[in-house]
């Protein structure tokens, strides 16, 4: 699957969305600087939930790294642009 | 299970909430709980790498919060391995790697230590959600100015382009396709060359993997797809006001003409376009009633919107998932999401 960041954000933006739906203004309006706990407030099972979604949705696995490795937004792309 | 703050015990599965992120492990005492990773606070000072079943005192496993020992029912007391035995699992264990964040996290290993299987309540319940997760996506798509008609796989739709005879439409029925495909691929994963459509004698098209819905108006399309049936129908504001049949007299009868007895007791003719595009997409979708003129309104889950940033276009969307629904303005061959920006439409 060919994308670019920009393209990768969206579908991320898509993702964060189907996870979390109390802050829909939040999410569509957050930029690769916002914590996923800490600013999103997603819990254990919505980042699950991200996880699969990017899983499924990107064709990738989340094999060897752990929640602390995502601290923002901008760690996920960048996890995303890497592996595919 | 349940979940309680209470003196933990040799081999017990125990765990804590550090914001909202919950960890996993197996207690031993004050100065040994073993875990797969440490807490997901510790941001990055591990590298991936060293990801693999540890110890921690309590204190470091807490990171300052309180831990909370499962208190198993009578049938899992009756199923876990001895404690004694699960605090031997779990240190024969230390150093093993392999973590994933899904498939093996620390909670798969500590329920592992106790029940001797893999499992993990957070990735069942996130799976579930995924499994069941409700998409109804609508994609409105201003039509460009220029459109370079090219052929298209699908040989029904490629003819039924072709067969066109006006312009516009044949732009639109061709712009309208592209914008499926890239909802499918977008709201899906499915590649065009995943997914058979076929067109209905009644000229309704369908495919074999989701359900979807096409619109066109002067200068927009819309398309809406769904895992369940869905309904859409768009149109230019301006242009219909400026038809005949939406002014005065003639707009009067043609309300009449198309209320039901229901309908006429709680709208006015000036809901007539209103009224149009939700029986049309109600039509769309649940295609239940002989034609749209025949379609109650009342009690179906349809909503008529409008994008602030397109005011001159109206739009209606009918769907089983429609309290889900996520709108997208598509431009220049990609989309961004625009939920924020819709306004349902008083009526």
């Amino acid at each position: 699957m060919q994308l670019n960041r920009t393209e990768i954000m969206e579908r991320l933006r898509d993702i964060l969305l189907m996870a979390d739906d109390r802050n829909t203004e939040l999410i569509e309006s957050c930029t690769e600087d916002f914590k996923l706990v800490t600013d999103l407030g997603l819990s254990s099972v919505a980042l699950l939930y991200v996880v699969i979604a990017i899983e499924e949705t990107f064709g990738i696995r989340f094999d060897n790294v752990g929640i602390a490795d995502f601290e923002t937004v901008k760690d996920v792309v960048d996890f995303i642009e890497e592996k595919l | 299970m349940k979940w309680w703050p209470e003196i933990c015990a040799p081999g017990d599965m125990v765990r804590v909430s550090i914001g909202s992120v919950k960890h996993y492990g197996i207690f031993v005492s004050e100065n040994e709980i073993i875990q797969f990773g440490p807490p997901p606070v510790s941001l990055k000072i591990m590298e991936s790498r060293d990801i693999c079943v540890c110890t921690a005192t309590a204190e470091e496993f807490s990171c300052g919060n309180i831990i909370e020992r499962a208190v198993l029912d009578k049938s899992e007391s009756r199923k876990r391995i001895p404690p004694e035995k699960t605090v031997e699992i779990a240190r024969s264990r230390l150093g093993e790697k392999g973590y994933s964040l899904l498939h093996n996290n620390c909670e798969h290993f500590a329920y592992e230590c106790v029940f001797g299987e893999k499992r993990s309540s957070q990735e069942e319940e996130a799976l579930a959600r995924w499994k069941n997760r409700p998409i109804l996506d609508v994609y409105i798509a201003p039509v460009p100015e220029e459109i370079n008609i090219t052929p298209v796989a699908c040989a029904a739709r490629e003819a039924e382009i072709r067969g066109t005879n006006n312009e516009e439409l044949r732009a639109a029925r061709f712009f309208d396709w592209q914008v499926l495909l890239y909802a499918a691929n977008r709201s899906f994963g499915l590649r065009e060359e995943e997914i058979s459509f076929k067109k209905a004698s009644n000229g309704k098209w369908s495919c074999d993997k989701f359900f979807f819905s096409l619109s066109h108006t002067k200068g927009a399309v819309a398309v809406a797809v769904s895992n369940s049936k869905v309904g859409v129908d768009i149109e230019n504001v301006t242009e219909f006001e400026r038809k005949p049949a939406s002014r005065g007299k003639l707009r009067r009868n043609m309300f009449r003409r198309i209320c039901t007895e229901r309908e006429a007791r709680s709208m006015e003719d000036k809901d007539f376009l209103k009224l149009w595009l939700k029986k049309e997409s109600i039509f769309k979708c649940f295609g239940d009633s002989a034609s749209p003129l025949k379609v109650e309104t009342g009690d179906r889950p349809a909503e008529v919107f409008v994008l602030k940033k397109c005011p001159d276009y109206m739009f209606c969307v009918c769907g089983e998932k429609l309290r889900s629904a996520r709108f997208y303005l598509y431009e220049n061959n990609a989309a961004c999401a625009v939920n924020s920006e819709i306004v349902k439409s008083e009526s």
